[in-house]
Order: C-alpha cells, then structure tokens, then sequence
C-alpha cells in the first residue's frame, strides 16, 4: 500500500495554537509561552509578524482589522502571529513589551524591527514591505 | 504679557512644551494611541522613545548652546517656503559652531509640527517644542495676535535666539534678516 505525504495550505483563517504547522503565508495564529519560539524557529526564513496585544486594550482593537487585512493580501508575503501579552507572560517580558500594541517582525529567529502604538493602513503596509 | 526678551535675560523656567513620541518615523502620527502595560519596573529606555514626554522650558533650553526659532504658524506660508527649510539645510554648518540642538515652536499643537517636519524632511536636523497654549510666547514677550486675520489671538512672533547655558545671546525677532538661518550663523 502505497502512502503520501500530503500537505494541507491554508489560506486566510485564523487558527488556534492546536494546529502546531498551519503557518502558510497569509494566515493568522494564536500562540503562547508554551509554543510561540518553536512557531517562529519553524517559519525559517519567512519573515514573521508579531502582534502583541491585550483584550482591555482599545488601540489593539482598532490595529487588528488593519492587521489582518495587510496579512491577508492576495499574494501575502508573511503570516501574523498573534500574542495575548496577559496570557504570554514570558513571551512579552522577553521581548520587551512594555506597551500595547507592539507589533514585531521576526525573520530568522530574530526580532528585526518593532513599531508600538496604533498606525494606519499605509504605515503596517510600507513597515512590511521594508523589512521582507 | 512679559517684556520682550532680550540678550543677557535668563530663560523663563517651568514652562512645558509637547514634543513628538517619534519625530523621525515617517508616516506616523506625533502621538500614537498606546497602551501602557501595568508592569512595576521604572519607565524603560525603549518605551520612552514611543512616549511622547512633555518638555520644561529649562530642560530643552538651560543647557548648552542652543537655537530657538519660533513661526506665526506651521505650514504658512512664508515660514514653509524660507524658515524652516533653512534651518535644516545648514544644520551642519550649525553643529560646526558648537550648537548642540535647534528648536522650532509654535503654537500649533504637536500633531501638526512633527507633520510639518516630516513633510519638510526635517529627520533629527531640528525638534519641534509645542507651545499650544502660548504660555511661552507670553513669558518671553513675543505673544502675537492674529485674530484680525482669522488665526486666532494665542501666536507667536518669528524670532530665531541663541542661547547658552540658558542666557539668550542673540535675538533676531522679525523677518529672516535677523530670525533666517543665514542670518543667525552669521552671528555665531
């Protein structure tokens, strides 16, 4: 009996951290202390962006949506990872995050570029597009 | 309204001006919203630098050799064209007489001085202080009232001053003939 490998790609859904490989370009995942590196190790070389944000906090609300459209363009160049900082405590103290929303771009493991506080459309795209 | 200031007087301490939380990114507003996450540990380095922190009158201008140059208005036309410009083009030649940092003010609020800085490529040649309430203007006699032209009674005069050590050592209050970058360098 013969067996394939197959690959699943997803597209624009966003996924709970239970699925540990679905980090195609475009989407959007949730991850935590337990499994955020190991998401970033995973990407390689794809650069990463990271938005650290909290439920109580409003800029973070009206950045998502922004977020989530640039992400999810029709040839998206990178995928989102979304960090609840009240939940990843860790994960936020390691990096840094001292305000909300910060938003990072990882790209070989390494954090390469960060921005803090709401921005617009035209600022998340041009940030993207400078750091891929 | 105070007497114009004028070369010899001291800097009036304890006025506040509004600075820009990130003068050199381009296409960001003066002051994003943000969160500030309740954590215990004293203001970190890195987050200041996305804070926008008021500034007293002594801490911008008690130190040092520095140059304050202030416009009716950000934008207006004269100032567009022939101020602001200048003082960007010869910051070099500024740095090279011993001036560690060139202020702009006005009583714009920050929003629109770090967006008239970004539009005019200013980077980190100059920084804007906002005198919004133009309790800066008044304390140094150079208040002006524009309200006959329809932009209100709280402006500031144009004047470009030098001061050290927070001592004024020059005043050119009026047109750029005394208050224009090549007329300031010329004094130094």
């Amino acid at each position: 009996m013969l067996r394939f490998a197959t690959r699943k790609f997803t597209t624009t859904t966003a996924v709970k951290s239970s699925t540990p490989t679905a980090w195609a370009l475009g989407s959007i995942v949730e991850r935590g202390d337990s499994d955020f590196k190991k998401t970033i190790a995973e990407a390689g070389t794809t650069p990463v962006l990271v938005d650290f944000y909290a439920d109580w906090c409003g800029p973070c609300r009206m950045l998502a949506p922004i977020l989530k459209k640039v992400v999810s363009i029709e040839s998206p160049k990178t995928f989102l990872i979304k960090v609840n900082t009240d939940e990843a405590v860790e994960t936020a103290s390691e990096f840094g995050v001292s305000a909300l929303p910060t938003v990072g771009i990882f790209k070989s493991g390494k954090l390469v570029d960060q921005f803090v506080g709401l921005r617009d459309e035209k600022f998340v795209k041009e940030f993207i597009e400078r750091n891929l | 309204m105070a007497a114009p200031i004028k070369v010899g007087d001291k800097i009036p301490f304890g006025l506040t001006f509004t600075t820009s939380a990130n003068a050199t990114e381009t296409g960001a507003c003066a002051i994003p919203q943000v969160c500030i996450l309740p954590i215990d540990t004293k203001m970190s380095d890195k987050l200041k630098e996305h804070i926008t922190q008021p500034i007293k009158s002594e801490d911008a201008l008690g130190k040092g050799k520095v140059i304050l140059v202030a416009v009716p208005g950000a934008f207006t036309p004269t100032c567009h064209l022939q101020h602001l410009p200048g003082f960007i083009q010869h910051a070099d030649a500024f740095k090279a007489k011993g001036i560690s940092k060139i202020y702009v003010t006005s009583t714009n609020d920050i929003f629109v001085l770090d967006a008239w800085g970004k539009h005019e490529k200013a980077g980190d040649a100059v920084s804007f202080l906002a005198d919004g309430n133009g309790a800066f203007a008044a304390a140094i006699g150079f208040s002006l009232d524009l309200s006959a032209k329809g932009m209100g009674a709280v402006r500031t005069k144009r004047y470009a001053i030098v001061v050290e050590d927070g001592v004024v050592t020059y005043v050119g209050e009026g047109d750029l003939d005394v208050s224009g970058a090549e007329a300031v360098l010329a004094k130094l």
